[in-house]
């Protein structure tokens, strides 16, 4: 599913499939993979009130690579 | 004396301190009680036996000669089949890991050898700790220790069944979203997931490393902190580990919890998603036991359970994928059908996602440490339902989220899991408790004002007697 919750192209899937070179898995397993598809494109359902895109992330890149916290 | 497969680690620790048990006969016994069950628990994929009168041997002559290390000195244990020992394979349940063999010691393996314990064998586990029981893998699936028809929880399946059937009295598991905490629950035993950097990593196979922890499952909480101080520690080796010393979880053990302020996150179990009436019952029940031992018990709420769960739900998809791509795209039949469903759904997530539930962890993880300056404690759920047939995989697929485990993978906290009472069908109920980031020993010490109370974790499954004829 899309973020709109409308169900996205079948094509689109297909070519997803094909950028990640899964295409023998769904040629092995096309319900597992169709099933994955679905599953792996449902977004976060709600965020609280206070979460903004521009929060700073969890994971920080660090440029000393022992840095002390 | 108690039958030598009940003793605790610290009861042991005890006599093989004052040389009243020998580590050795310990082990034997331990070992004779594997071949004895194991055939119907399947909690071991590889038993060591040699390894373990080896290290029985050596712990018993350094202890004659004063040398004694600690309270795990010539205790038995158990390793889920995800840590490396050097010379073994690390099979993580797989096929896929066919003629592995490890070069050296997980960080862990190494501080248990140091403290002198003594390793018995490999546990049974979901494979790559993120599949579910099924029987397409080289070894069959552990089967719950109070009805084998059932699921004992994973995926650190095989810690769960081994501690309850005393097995072994210490055994260690991995939770990425609750894989000590499940098996815990469903075999009435105590696994705790310490803090995220407790515990090192190094030398255990990843599933989401930004949500891996490493955790002890076992009968009795003072056991279970006993071990999580064996264990944890800074280590260099492991790039999320904290550089701090590990709190002393034993001093304050039996400190009792009066007038400590605890919180109840019920929403999750009221609001959020149904839970088995049993297991909600068994809540009020603890609840009511904690107030008589005098703590100050409030509701209080945090985001929506699902908020958590999406957030977990991501990364850990997005993360284990990335581990597993190569071998998705070049032989998936090779994966158990159940762990190439989930592993695949990590393929279609979109970077956006990914990077906004990190986002949104960070979010809920200031969320959580502000709720814990109002309280010394929170309880809440484990698992919504009682453990489905083992053999049922539209049950299993069916419970796989309905769990109150990963927000506290998400928030990096430490959160244990401790028994509750009994269905009216003889199986465990649960519930967590949780805590402040690296505040194990606030944990541990409700757990054990509880549990000491209550008295479930005294209550032992019931053995398939021709295994003992």
């Amino acid at each position: 599913m899309s973020k709109d919750g409308e169900a996205e192209p079948a094509d689109f899937m297909q070519r997803l499939i094909e950028l990640r070179g899964l295409r023998r898995a769904y040629a092995l397993f096309p319900d597992t993979v169709t099933a994955a598809f679905v599953r792996g494109r449902r977004p976060i359902g709600a965020f609280p009130e206070k979460f903004s895109a521009t929060t700073e992330p969890a994971a920080r890149f660090s440029a000393a690579p022992e840095a002390d916290e | 004396m108690t039958e030598i497969s009940s003793l605790t680690i610290a009861q042991a620790g005890r006599l093989i301190a004052a040389r009243e048990l020998s580590p050795v006969e310990y082990t034997d016994a331990l070992l004779a009680r594997i071949t004895a069950l194991d055939p119907i628990y399947h909690a071991f994929i590889a038993v060591t036996a040699d390894i373990a009168r080896a290290e029985a041997r050596a712990a018993e002559a350094a202890i004659a000669r004063g040398n004694r290390r600690g309270p795990m000195h010539g205790i038995p244990y158990a390793l889920k089949d995800i840590f490396d020992v050097a010379g073994l394979a690390t099979t993580c349940h797989s096929k896929l890991r066919a003629g592995h063999r490890a070069t050296a010691d997980a960080t862990v393996v190494h501080r248990l050898r140091e403290a002198g314990a003594v390793l018995l064998g490999k546990l049974s586990l979901h494979e790559f700790a993120n599949g579910g029981p099924t029987l397409e893998l080289p070894w069959p699936a552990a089967r719950n220790p109070w009805n084998t028809d059932l699921h004992p929880g994973g995926s650190s399946s095989g810690c769960g069944t081994a501690a309850a059937l005393g097995l072994a009295p210490a055994t260690l598991g991995t939770d990425t979203g609750g894989s000590v905490r499940n098996p815990a629950t469903c075999c009435g035993v105590i696994g705790m997931k310490p803090s995220y950097g407790a515990v090192s990593r190094a030398g255990v196979f990843p599933l989401a490393f930004s949500l891996d922890h490493v955790g002890p499952i076992t009968r009795t909480v003072e056991d279970n902190a006993i071990l999580f101080q064996t264990i944890a520690g800074h280590d260099p080796a492991d790039p999320a580990s904290a550089r701090r010393a590990p709190a002393d979880c034993l001093a304050g053990l039996r400190q009792g919890i009066k007038d400590l302020k605890i919180g109840v996150i019920a929403h999750f179990y009221e609001e959020d998603m149904a839970a088995d009436p049993q297991q909600v019952a068994a809540i009020a029940d603890a609840i009511a036991l904690l107030q008589r031992l005098g703590a100050e018990v409030k509701p209080v709420r945090l985001s929506p359970l699902a908020t958590w769960m999406d957030c977990g739900r991501i990364i850990h998809y997005a993360e284990a994928y990335a581990i597993h791509e190569r071998d998705l795209q070049e032989r998936p039949e090779d994966f158990a059908s159940i762990t190439r469903r989930r592993l695949l759904s990590g393929a279609f997530i979109a970077a956006s996602d990914y990077v906004k539930a990190q986002q949104l962890r960070t979010v809920l993880r200031e969320e959580y440490a502000a709720m814990l300056a109002e309280v010394d404690a929170l309880i809440t759920i484990s698992s919504f339902d009682l453990p489905c047939r083992i053999d049922d995989e539209s049950e299993i697929a069916r419970t796989y989220e309905r769990q109150c485990r990963m927000p506290f993978n998400v928030a990096g906290a430490p959160a244990i899991s401790v028994p509750t009472g009994f269905s009216r069908d003889g199986l465990p109920l649960a519930m967590q408790i949780t805590g402040r980031t690296f505040d194990e020993a606030m944990v541990y010490r409700v757990a054990w004002a509880y549990c000491d109370a209550a008295g479930w974790c005294e209550r032992r499954p019931p053995i398939v007697e021709p295994a003992l004829a």
